[in-house]
C-alpha cells in the first residue's frame, strides 16, 4: 500500500512538472509584435490583420498576416496568402500607383498561427497624398474563391536610410535594402541583403545575380575592419554575408554590386 | 650590498680564518656576483663608498638610480615613467616587482612602468637579478628588478627618527619635498614616508622649453611592524602614489592620472635551529588606474577618453632549509591572480562617439614553485641550481571583447594554459684571494603579455604603427648564459660581466598588410609574432678605487649591449656603449663630486620601428655638499649643476628624439633626526 501511494505520489508529481514546462512552450505568437491594420475579404468571410516587429519604415520589413474566419472568430492556419505593396500617390489631382519588392509566404500553412512574409518599402508612405497598403488575396483551404482586402500600411522614413534605388548601365532598376541583426554588436554579425530588380511599375523580381563585395568603414576615421564576408545569394532576393565592426560609433558599409563587368555603387550608413 | 669593503677585507683574511666565517664572507661574494643590489638611504648616510654613486642625491628618483646601473637602461617617452631595461630585456621580458609582489601597469601604451609607483623613500634597496637568476620571483627570461620597501625600524634606542629633505632643480623649475619618520616602541615600531614633486615644462640644451614636459607626483607610505616574539614579527604595508598632470612630450597624448594603491601583510620567522629558516609568509593586493589625456593638446583630429586598470593580488611562502651535507635548500611558492582592462572612447566631431576595448577583461593567473639548492661542493667552489615550474593562466573574460577580437579572425572564448619551465645553473669559484669567477647558465621560458596577446589596435609612435595582439603567441624562451670576474684588494674591486642570450621564438611586431590602420596617420598594422631567434650580447664592467685615506673615491662602470634578430638586423631600443665615471672628495662632512657620462654613437638600428642613428654625447656634472652636525639633528647642504655644458642631447633611447634638460641647477637641504 505505501509503495502505491509513493508511486502515485511520484506520478503525480512528474505530470506536473510536464504540464509546467508544456505550459511555458505555449507562447502567444504575437509576442513582441504590433498590429498594423487589419481589413475584411469580402466574400470569402475572412479577417485579415496585419503585424510587424515594429511600425513599418522605409526599406525591409518583415510582416505577418493573421486570418481568422469572420464568422466563428476562428484562426485559419491553412491558405494561399499572396501580397502586393501599393503605394499610391495624389500628385496635382492625378493619381498614381506603384509597387514595391515583397517576398510572398513560403507555404499555405501557418508557421505557429502567422504567414511570414516580407515587403521592402521604396519611400515614406504616411500622408494623405502618399499611402502604402497590402494587397492582400487570400485562398482558403478547401475554397475556390479568392478574396483581396487593401489593409492600410503607414510607412515612415528608416534613418539612416536602410533602402538604395539605383539604376545600372543597362538601365536595371534595383531596389537594394540591408537589414541588420537589429542592434549590430562589435565583433562579427551577420549580414543579409536583399535585391530586386524593377520589371514594371507594378512587379519586381530577385536580382539573383550580382557579386556584391562589403567594404566597410568609420568615416570619422578613414578606417575600415577585418575579415569580412561578402554577401552571396540565397533565395527570393536575399544575400548573406558577415561584416565586421571593431567599435562602437559611426559606421558606412561601402557596397559594389558588381554584373558582366559593370559595377554600381552604394552604401548604407549605421550608428550603435 | 654593493662593493662592501668589508667582505673585501674578509676574503683576504679568508685562508686564515675558519671555514664557517669564510662561508659567510664567500656568500657575500655570491650576493656580490650574482645580485646588483643597490641601498637607498633616506635617513642615514651610507657609510658604502657605491651607495652615493648611485643614489646621487636624497631626492634623486627611483629611475634617476637605476639608469646609473651597470645593465640597466630606460626607455624614454616623458621625464618620468620611463621603462626599465634589464640587458636589453624589458617589458613583460622582466619581472619588475616591489617587495616580491607582482604588480602591472594599467596602460596600453607602457606609460606607467611600475618603477613610477614606488619612490627612494619608501626603498629599502633595489635588487637586480639578470637573466635566469632572476627566476625567484616569476618565470623570467631577462631578470627580475625588486624594489625592495623599506621596513619600520625596531629600536628602542632611537624612538623617533626621521628626515625631511626640499630640492629645487632649476631645469624644470620643479619643487621635491620628502619626509620620512619612523616612531619606535619596545615591540613595535610605525614609519612613515611621503614625497611631493612637481615640475614645470623643462628647458633642453638649445634653451627651449619642451612642451608637455610637465608632471605631479605625491606618494606617501606606512609600514608598521610588530615583534612576536625574539624571532618573529608580523609586518604591514600599504603604499600609495598618485600622479596627475605627467607630460609625455613623445607620445601625441599625457597622463591625467596614474594611481597606484599597494597593500600587503608579511609574516616572518627565523630560527637558526629550527627546521625550517628564515620563513616569509605573504599576501597581497594591488590596484593601479590610469587614464592618458590629450586635452592638453593642441591640433589633435579627435578627443579620446583612454582610461585602464589592473588589479591584482596574491601570496606567497618561502623558507629555507635547515642545512643538509653540502646542500642549502630554498624553497618558494606563489600565486597570483592579475586582470587588467582598458577601453578608449573617441568622440569625433558631428559623429557619434567610438567605443572599443583596447585591452578586453582578461586575468593571468599563475601559480609557481621555486626551488634552490646551494651545494659547497669544496672549501673555494659552489654550485647553485634553480629550478622554477609555474602553471599560467589567461583568458579573456568578458563577451565584448571575445566578439571583438573574433573579427581579427581568432577565438578567444577558451583560456590559454602553459606550463613554464626555467633551470638555471651556477657555479662560482675562489681562484685566489683576490680573484673569484662566477659562471651561470640556464633555460627560461615566459608567458606573452596581455598587450602581446590581447591588445587591440594600440598605436606605437615610435614605429607609427597599430599594434594587434596574438593569442597564439608561443612563449619566448632564452638560454641565457654569464659570465663575471671579480677583482679585489683592500683598496680596489673590479668587476667584469660578459653575457649572452639565445632567445627562441622573440616575440615582436610584423606588418599585417591585410589589416588596415585604426590611427588616423599610421603607417600600418603590425601583429605581435614569433620570430625563429633573436640574439643579445654584451659586456659589463665597474671598477671602484679608494685612495688617498678614502678621501678620494673613483667610479667607473661601462655598458655595452648588442641585439640582432634572427636575419642579423639588430633589435630595437639597444643602448650604445655607455661610460660613467665619478670622483668624489670627501673630507668630514664636505663632499665635492665630478661626473662624467659618455655615451657612443648607435649605429647599430632597427630603421623598422622607426629609429635612426644617435650621435654620441658627453656630459658632466658636479655636485657638492656639506653638512653641519648638531646636537641631535644634522643638516645636508647639497648643490648641484647636472648638464654642466647646457649640452643638447637625446639618448637612443629616448622616443622622438626629444631633447632632454639642459643645463641643471639643483639645491637641496636635508634635516636628518
Amino acid at each position: 500500500m505505501k509503495k502505491l501511494y509513493a508511486f502515485v505520489f511520484l506520478l503525480a508529481i512528474l505530470t506536473a512538472c510536464k504540464k509546467d514546462v508544456d505550459n511555458e512552450n505555449i507562447t502567444d505568437p504575437k509576442e513582441g509584435l504590433k498590429k498594423i491594420s487589419e481589413a475584411y475579404a469580402p466574400g470569402i468571410s475572412t479577417k485579415i490583420e496585419l503585424w510587424a516587429k515594429s511600425s513599418l519604415t522605409t526599406g525591409y520589413n518583415q510582416l505577418f498576416v493573421a486570418l481568422y474566419d469572420s464568422v466563428s472568430n476562428q484562426t485559419i492556419t491553412k491558405a494561399e496568402v499572396k501580397v502586393l505593396p501599393v503605394m499610391d500617390m495624389e500628385m496635382n489631382g492625378m493619381h498614381m500607383s506603384h509597387s514595391a519588392p515583397s517576398v510572398q509566404p513560403e507555404s499555405d500553412r501557418a508557421e505557429n498561427t502567422l504567414f511570414p512574409l516580407a515587403a521592402v518599402f521604396t519611400m515614406p508612405g504616411n500622408t494623405d497624398q502618399n499611402k502604402w497598403s497590402l494587397e492582400v488575396t487570400i485562398k482558403r483551404d478547401g475554397q475556390n474563391k479568392t478574396g483581396t482586402a487593401r489593409l492600410a500600411a503607414e510607412v515612415g522614413s528608416s534613418s539612416p536610410e536602410r533602402v538604395k534605388m539605383l539604376t545600372t548601365a543597362e538601365g536595371d532598376k534595383l531596389v537594394v535594402a540591408y537589414f541588420f541583426p537589429i542592434h549590430p554588436k562589435i565583433g562579427i554579425n551577420e549580414l543579409e541583403m536583399i535585391i530586386y530588380r524593377q520589371q514594371d511599375k507594378m512587379s519586381f523580381l530577385p536580382a539573383d545575380n550580382y557579386l556584391l563585395t562589403i567594404t566597410p568603414e568609420m568615416p570619422a576615421m578613414g578606417h575600415g575592419s577585418p575579415n569580412n564576408v561578402n554577401p552571396v545569394y540565397t533565395k527570393n532576393g536575399y544575400y548573406k554575408g558577415k561584416v565586421n565592426f571593431t567599435m562602437t560609433g559611426d559606421w558606412r558599409i561601402n557596397l559594389d554590386l558588381a554584373k558582366a563587368g559593370q559595377k554600381n555603387t552604394t552604401f548604407f550608413d549605421l550608428t550603435f | 650590498m654593493c662593493y662592501s669593503f668589508q667582505f673585501v677585507m674578509a676574503i683576504i683574511l679568508v685562508l686564515s680564518t675558519s671555514t664557517a666565517m669564510a662561508q659567510t664572507q664567500q656568500d657575500s661574494v655570491i650576493r656580490e656576483l650574482s645580485l646588483k643590489e643597490i641601498e637607498i638611504h633616506s635617513t642615514r648616510k651610507s657609510k658604502q663608498p657605491r651607495t652615493t654613486f648611485y643614489q646621487s642625491s636624497m631626492l634623486a628618483s627611483t629611475e634617476d638610480i637605476l639608469a646609473r646601473v651597470e645593465g640597466v637602461n630606460l626607455i624614454r617617452r616623458g621625464p618620468i615613467g620611463m621603462e626599465p631595461v634589464l640587458r636589453g630585456f624589458s617589458a613583460g621580458q622582466i619581472n619588475v616587482v616591489i617587495d616580491g609582489m607582482r604588480i602591472f601597469g594599467a596602460c596600453t601604451d607602457k606609460m606607467d612602468p611600475v618603477t613610477i609607483y614606488t619612490e627612494p623613500v619608501n626603498l629599502k634597496s633595489i635588487d637586480i637579478k639578470y637573466g635566469g637568476d632572476g627566476i625567484g620571483m616569476g618565470a623570467t627570461i631577462g631578470g627580475t628588478l625588486n624594489l625592495k620597501l623599506a621596513d619600520a625600524l625596531i629600536d628602542s634606542n632611537a624612538r623617533f627618527r626621521g628626515s625631511l629633505a626640499s630640492g629645487y632643480y632649476s631645469a624644470a623649475t620643479a619643487v621635491q619635498n620628502a619626509v620620512v619618520m619612523n616612531y619606535s616602541e619596545k615591540k613595535w615600531a610605525i614609519r612613515f614616508s611621503g614625497v611631493y614633486r612637481k615640475g614645470g615644462d623643462y628647458t633642453d640644451g638649445r634653451n627651449k622649453k619642451v612642451d608637455f614636459s610637465q608632471y605631479g607626483k605625491v606618494n606617501t607610505s606606512v609600514s608598521g611592524k610588530y615583534l612576536l616574539n625574539k624571532n618573529s614579527t608580523i609586518k604591514a604595508d600599504f603604499l600609495l602614489d598618485d600622479g596627475w598632470n605627467i607630460g609625455f612630450p613623445a607620445l601625441p597624448m599625457d597622463v591625467g592620472y596614474a594611481k597606484a594603491r599597494i597593500a600587503s601583510v608579511t609574516y616572518e620567522r627565523n630560527n637558526s635551529s629550527e627546521f625550517l629558516q628564515e620563513l616569509e609568509a605573504k599576501i597581497y593586493t594591488n590596484s593601479v588606474r590610469h587614464a592618458m589625456d590629450d586635452t592638453q593638446r593642441p591640433a589633435i583630429a579627435m578627443h579620446m577618453d583612454m582610461p585602464g586598470q589592473s588589479h591584482t593580488m596574491g601570496a606567497f611562502l618561502q623558507f629555507r632549509l635547515q642545512k643538509m651535507g653540502i646542500h642549502a635548500i630554498r624553497v618558494k611558492s606563489d600565486f597570483y591572480y592579475n586582470s587588467v582592462h582598458a577601453d578608449m572612447t573617441m568622440y569625433p566631431k558631428d559623429a557619434a562617439p567610438m567605443f572599443m576595448l583596447t585591452w578586453p577583461k582578461n586575468h593571468q593567473m599563475v601559480t609557481g614553485l621555486f626551488v634552490e639548492d646551494e651545494m659547497y661542493l669544496s672549501n673555494n667552489s659552489r654550485l647553485g641550481l634553480k629550478l622554477r615550474i609555474e602553471a599560467a593562466n589567461a583568458k579573456v573574460t568578458d563577451e565584448m571583447g571575445q566578439d571583438q577580437f573574433s573579427v581579427l579572425g581568432y577565438d578567444v572564448h577558451g583560456p590559454v594554459n602553459r606550463i613554464l619551465k626555467n633551470a638555471n645553473i651556477s657555479y662560482t669559484r675562489f681562484l685566489s684571494s683576490m680573484f673569484t669567477v662566477y659562471l651561470s647558465t640556464g633555460f627560461n621560458e615566459r608567458f606573452p603579455t596581455t598587450s602581446e596577446r590581447y591588445g587591440f589596435y594600440l598605436f606605437n609612435q615610435m614605429d607609427n604603427h597599430d599594434y594587434v595582439g596574438n593569442p597564439l603567441l608561443k612563449n619566448e624562451q632564452a638560454w641565457n648564459t654569464e659570465f663575471n670576474l671579480l677583482c679585489a684588494t683592500k683598496d680596489w674591486s673590479w668587476k667584469l660581466s660578459a653575457f649572452s642570450s639565445r632567445v627562441a621564438h622573440y616575440i615582436m611586431g610584423r606588418t599585417q598588410p591585410d589589416l588596415s590602420v585604426m590611427t588616423t596617420g599610421a603607417s600600418g598594422v603590425r601583429s605581435y609574432e614569433n620570430i625563429p631567434s633573436a640574439r643579445l650580447f654584451g659586456a659589463e664592467s665597474s671598477f671602484n678605487y679608494q685612495l688617498l685615506n678614502r678621501h678620494l673615491t673613483f667610479n667607473n662602470t661601462w655598458k655595452w649591449l648588442r641585439g640582432k634578430d634572427n636575419e642579423n638586423t639588430p633589435l630595437p631600443l639597444i643602448s650604445p656603449l655607455k661610460i660613467m665615471t665619478s670622483v668624489r672628495f670627501k673630507h668630514r662632512t664636505l663632499f665635492f663630486q665630478v661626473e662624467n657620462e659618455i655615451s657612443s654613437k648607435q649605429s647599430e638600428i632597427n630603421v623598422d620601428f622607426g629609429e635612426g642613428v644617435s650621435p654620441a654625447y658627453t656630459l658632466f656634472h658636479i655636485r657638492t655638499g656639506y653638512g653641519i652636525v648638531m646636537k641631535r639633528h644634522k643638516l645636508d647642504f647639497s648643490l648641484g649643476i647636472e648638464n654642466l655644458l647646457n649640452k643638447a642631447y637625446a639618448d637612443h633611447l629616448d622616443w622622438g628624439t626629444t631633447l632632454r634638460p639642459g643645463r641643471n641647477i639643483y639645491g637641496l637641504l636635508t634635516l636628518k633626526f
